[in-house]
């Protein structure tokens, strides 16, 4: 199981609808993709240095509806080989729309896909969100 | 091959043979060796007096109940710190194959199956098991106690007469650690090609020969050895199904690395317990956040190839007599033996009997140090 990240409810819709795509993140920070039509993006800055050693992600996520982010899951899977990590990264919310995961550790060279999942704190409102990056883990 | 034409050296023994991608790649397994530093969850690690106790200790039999083994009994510094036996034999007959203790700072995990985390708690599963030196914590305790030792052990951890048995324990094998963590393989003929290689130093370069050579290009190519045998210790640390059966007998398995994540969970000597003497728990993440998954049943950690010549029979169970075997092995891997959800990478390599002594050529120019 991935362990889950619970903001607190005090971040404030106002600081959230100020903040956009290219203010929100770093210049570095690599956008992800999704397959949905999502109302966010997703961007991530990568520790990865070298295989066989934990690194961390900090996430960003930007535009409208982040205020609705009530929880996010991490993974990552190695699509050719047909495994995923070894360990369970621990999420930690930061700001509104910023994350830190911790214990990411590729133990394999080659193609990595990053799996990150946004979800809603209503069952009635469940929106989820996938976003994924090829990572090359050298 | 173009590397060497470029270099128009026509003087050395060999011309380089890699593609810059694969010189990239065999850049990734240096430099050696790594200077690790003291181990922050050892308070005597790196000290000379500990080093000298720790040997001591570990080729005296006192350390067995019965006093009739020593760690060296198995641990053979003839045989990498190995027994050269398939199977080890302590009391009776064993599970697995006696792993070398070189090198053990590149490791994350200990034991074919991890059922531990750091260099002193490796220690005391052999000393505890009924089936290896059969003590308890109390009967050591009194063993050390009534030997030439206590001034020694008093010296580095306190007086033993006020210590606990279990605090007596893991002092004696952080002594133990001090040691083993010394036992480190050198340089080798690998090593000073993969240098040459990245100071651009051609002509040095080439005088690694073409048949290791070669088995360089296969190891890091379409023998997907790399994929596991990697890093400057040639081992990712995690662990692996590489084929090799996990019947003990006809009756019973062994659980490899699932067993190991059920010993871990319940052992108390982690870097995330009271036992580590490093306040910040540096490494303890990894106990912390490792996931139990049934496609671990049957893994094995992955050996480091520094040294390996030294240290046969191979694999878990020591079926593989020599690294022929081993290149065999996977030359003709039987895919129905592999985990359906296993690894994907592993296939019958097909390989010609000169491109399989070029792997063993590759292999053996990790050992060449003289330790």
């Amino acid at each position: 199981m991935i362990k889950l990240a619970v903001l607190p409810s005090i971040f404030g819709a106002s600081l959230l609808a100020a903040t956009s795509a290219q203010a929100c993140a770093p210049s570095g920070a690599v956008e992800l993709t999704s397959l949905q039509e999502t109302p966010f993006q997703a961007y991530a800055e990568l520790g990865l240095e070298t295989i066989s050693k934990p690194f961390e992600i900090d996430l960003y996520f930007c535009g409208d509806g982040i205020e609705k982010i009530y929880r996010i899951k991490v993974d990552a899977i190695m699509p050719a080989h047909q495994h995923g990590m070894n360990y369970t990264p621990e999420i930690y919310g930061i700001e509104p729309g910023i994350y830190q995961i911790s214990g990411m550790f590729f133990h394999m060279p080659g193609m990595w896909e990053l799996q990150v999942s946004t979800h809603s704190a209503s069952e009635t409102d469940a929106q989820s969100y996938l976003f994924t990056l090829d990572i090359t883990a050298r | 091959m173009v590397f060497g034409m470029l270099a128009g050296f026509t003087a050395a023994k060999s011309d380089v043979l890699l593609s810059e991608d694969e010189i990239a790649q065999t850049l990734l397994h240096g430099p050696w060796p790594i200077e690790y530093g003291k181990d922050p969850s050892n308070r005597v690690s790196g000290n000379l007096e500990a080093i000298a106790f720790g040997k001591a200790l570990f080729s005296d039999p006192i350390l067995s109940r019965d006093e009739n083994m020593s760690c060296a009994s198995c641990h053979d510094p003839e045989y990498g710190f190995s027994d050269a036996l398939p199977r080890a034999v302590g009391q009776k007959l064993l599970d697995r194959n006696t792993p070398s203790l070189m090198n053990l700072r590149s490791h994350r995990w200990f034991g074919w199956a991890g059922g531990t985390d750091n260099i002193w708690a490796q220690s005391i599963d052999p000393i505890l098991n009924i089936d290896e030196m059969g003590h308890d914590a109390e009967s050591l305790r009194s063993a050390i106690a009534g030997s030439t030792y206590p001034q020694t052990y008093g010296k580095l951890f306190g007086d033993i007469s006020k210590h606990a048995p279990e605090d007596v324990l893991v002092n004696i094998s952080k002594a133990l650690a001090a040691y083993q963590e010394t036992l480190r393989t050198g340089q080798t003929s690998f090593d000073r090609f993969r240098n040459a290689l990245e100071a651009g130093d051609l002509t040095t370069a080439g005088t690694y020969s073409d048949s290791a050579q070669r088995g360089l290009q296969l190891f890091i190519g379409r023998g997907n050895c790399a994929f596991c045998h990697s890093g400057p210790a040639f081992t990712n640390g995690e662990f692996h199904d590489a084929g090799v059966p996990y019947f003990i007998t006809e009756t019973r398995v062994d659980e490899g690395r699932f067993g190991g994540l059920k010993a871990i969970k319940q052992n108390p000597f982690t870097l995330a317990g009271d036992y580590s003497d490093d306040p910040e728990k540096t490494g303890a993440w990894a106990v912390n956040q490792v996931r139990f998954q049934h496609s671990d049943f049957g893994t094995f950690r992955v050996p480091g190839l520094r040294g390996a010549t030294k240290t046969a029979p191979y694999m878990h169970n020591g079926s593989l007599k020599d690294l022929a075997a081993v290149v065999d092995h996977y030359n003709a891997i039987n895919m129905e033996r592999l985990h359906v959800d296993g690894e994907a990478i592993l296939q019958p390599l097909g390989l010609s009997p000169q491109e399989k002594n070029d792997l063993i050529a590759f292999l053996e120019s990790l050992s060449d140090d003289g330790s």
